[in-house]
Formats: C-alpha cells, sequence, structure tokens
C-alpha cells in the first residue's frame, strides 16, 4: 500500500484514534479492549516505515555534541507529484531531560534537507508553503537527548528517470548518496 | 383619553403577522442582501506548489558575445572534495559538447562559500576548478584553458542576511563557472 499523503496524516491519525476511543468505548462495555490496540497499530503501521528501519545513517558533528541522522524512506507519494522523506534525529547534546526542537538545536535556524540528483544535475529543495508552514512536519516538535525525532520533508517528484538520489545537510556537512527512491507500493 | 392612549401603546407592541404570503410587505433590497451570507473559500486553503522546489544548477549567460555557463559545485562534488562525482561526470561531459565550435579559449573559475576560511577556500576552490577544467581539456583539446581558484570572493548572494546564516546563498556562492571566448 502506498503511504499516505503528509498532509492527510494527521486526519488518518485522528481518524485511527477516533476508531480506537469508539472501540475502547465498546471494548469496555464488551470486555475486549486488546482489540483497540490492534487496530490502531493496523492504522499507523501503513503509514509509517518501522521505527528502527534504516535506509543510510550519519553522525553530524555540532558546537555542543553530535546528532545521529537516520534516513528512515524516501517514497513516491500516490499523488504522482511529490515525495516524502522520512528522517529520525537523534541529539546527543548533552541536554538531560530538556526538550527541544529541531531549530533550537540548530541555532534556531530550520532545518531543511536538501536532495541532489547529480546525474541531471538538480537539486531539489523542500516545497514552501504560502503561509509560515513549509511542508514539512511541525517546526515545534521536540525531543529529549537519545530520544528520536521523527520527521519527514515533502519534495517534487523526481524530473527525471532516477532510482536514488543524495541526500544532504549542509550546515551539519552530511551528505548520504544513493537513497533509493522508493515507488510507495 | 387614558383609554385611546392604552391603545396605541398595545397596538404600537403588536407583532405583525402574516397569514398568507401575500401579507407580507416588500422587504426592500437592503433587508434582502443583509439576509444572504456569502461564504468564500479564499484563504481557507494554504495552498502548496512545488514550481520552484527543484532548481537546475546550470544556467548560462551571455554578455557582450562572452557565454558564461556557471554549475553549482553542490551537483558536481562531494562536501569539501574537490573529485568531481561519477554521477555528474556525464552531464558535465554534455555540456562542455555543446561549447561552441568557434570557442578558442576558455576560463574556469572556482569559488566557494565563505565557511571555513580563505586557508581551506582558496585551494578547495582551484582544485575544483581544475577538476572541471581537466574534463574540458578531455572533451575539447583544442582549447586553451585558464584556471582560477577564488575562495569566497565575489559570491553572488548575501550569506547572511538579517546576519542569520542563510544555506540557499551559501550554495548559490558555491560554483564553478566557465567563460568561453570565440
Amino acid at each position: 500500500m502506498r503511504s499516505p499523503h503528509p498532509r492527510r496524516y494527521p486526519k488518518v491519525l485522528s481518524a485511527a484514534l477516533l476508531v480506537t476511543l469508539g472501540l475502547s468505548a465498546a471494548g469496555c462495555a464488551a470486555g475486549a479492549p486488546t482489540t483497540t490496540v490492534e487496530s490502531h497499530k493496523t492504522a499507523t503501521a501503513q503509514e509509517e516505515p518501522a521505527e528502527d528501519a534504516a535506509l543510510a545513517t550519519a553522525t553530524a558533528t555540532l558546537e555542543d555534541g553530535t546528532m545521529d541522522v537516520i534516513v528512515r524512506s524516501l517514497e513516491l507519494d500516490d499523488n504522482d507529484t511529490t515525495m516524502t522523506l522520512r528522517v529520525a534525529f537523534v541529539p546527543h547534546l548533552g541536554g538531560g531531560s530538556d526538550a527541544r526542537s529541531l531549530s533550537a538545536m540548530n541555532n534556531f535556524t530550520f532545518l531543511h534537507p536538501v536532495l541532489l540528483d547529480r546525474q541531471n544535475l538538480k537539486r531539489y529543495s523542500v516545497i514552501k508553503g504560502e503561509g509560515p508552514q513549509d511542508w514539512l512536519s511541525n517546526d515545534d516538535a521536540t525531543t529529549v537527548d537519545g530520544e528520536p525525532l521523527e520527521s519527514w520533508f515533502v519534495y517534487a517528484a523526481p524530473e527525471d528517470p532516477i532510482t536514488s538520489i543524495t541526500f544532504t545537510i549542509d550546515s551539519w556537512s552530511v551528505e548520504l548518496a544513493d537513497i533509493p527512491i522508493g515507488d510507495g507500493e | 383619553m387614558k383609554l385611546a392612549l392604552t391603545a396605541l401603546v398595545i397596538g404600537a407592541l403588536l407583532v405583525p403577522t402574516y397569514a398568507d404570503r401575500s401579507d407580507a410587505p416588500d422587504p426592500g433590497a437592503k433587508r434582502i442582501a443583509d439576509s444572504v451570507e456569502a461564504f468564500s473559500i479564499d484563504g481557507s486553503v494554504d495552498a502548496y506548489s512545488i514550481d520552484g522546489s527543484v532548481e537546475r544548477l546550470v544556467t548560462e549567460s551571455t554578455d557582450a558575445g562572452v557565454q558564461t555557463v556557471t554549475l553549482g559545485s553542490d551537483v558536481l562534488f562531494a562536501y569539501n572534495s574537490a573529485a568531481l562525482d561519477p554521477a555528474a561526470q556525464a552531464a558535465v561531459d554534455q555540456l562542455i559538447e555543446d561549447l561552441p565550435s568557434e570557442a578558442t579559449s576558455v576560463s574556469v573559475d572556482g569559488y566557494t562559500d565563505s565557511r571555513g576560511g580563505d586557508e581551506v577556500n582558496i585551494p578547495l576552490s582551484q582544485a575544483r576548478a581544475q577538476s572541471v577544467a581537466d574534463r574540458i581539456a578531455a572533451v575539447r583539446p583544442d582549447l586553451s584553458l585558464t584556471i582560477t581558484g577564488h575562495g569566497s570572493s565575489d559570491p553572488v548572494a548575501n550569506e547572511y542576511p538579517g546576519g542569520k546564516a542563510d544555506d540557499d546563498a551559501m550554495a548559490q556562492n558555491r560554483r564553478v563557472e566557465i567563460t568561453i571566448t570565440a
């Protein structure tokens, strides 16, 4: 099954939660609460890769410590015009239990990975919105030291028949070549 | 007199009722207009467009008969490397083959962003210009080549607008320019 479009994800998740809540209520009445958990798992398992999935990893050295960058997936969306990159960031910055956003860990600058198609000399940037929110996961999402911050970013679908692309975060000197582009099936 | 006044007040307080449609008077244009509230979807959708999110890092310009091809270094070289990426080499070779046949001399100029300082950037920009020049020499051995590394001088974009680092501007400044003279 294709990954749902990120913009739809909150709605899908909301629907899953509603189903879960509904089934929870039913489950309480029927004495079968485990059914609700299975429904929730089924709904989310089709939307995101497994949490431990990793196509490629890198460790960036930042001012306060290091950051593990784990590329989980890059899949074409079923609208045929965009593709979604999912990345986990695991900080090791000595912040203890203080929750911080990705931009706070990046000198209060939003972090937008860039994809490079070197075969065709093209650069793919995160799609920008007309409002303050670009097409990426909530910039205000936070994590604590040692815990992954699961993020997604949306790009235009490749304009050329390529099967892989290079992932870069220039400000962190991170470059991961040959990230395969899945067809979302 | 008192009775007449009471009747007048009661009459004024009576709410008119219309037993039939024909009993109701014409409400007038303003009442009609005010009774309709138009809803618009304008502004309710945050539109996204893929326009501008894909950039080909090759630009060509011609000024007074001098043609310049600018290549973004990011699609040619890995971070801090001067080795031409194998995936990019075929595309670069194609660009070189398309250079005008009447060209006689070519300048290859390398530039970096400002991070790292001249100690790093001047040799890196020189080495990157050399890598591109090596491909030109391989594909067009008839051309006379001049190769220069400029480091971060002559930026084409402001890297710190408002005092904050701008990654896109830095990417624009990392480039190799091929200038062709007939």
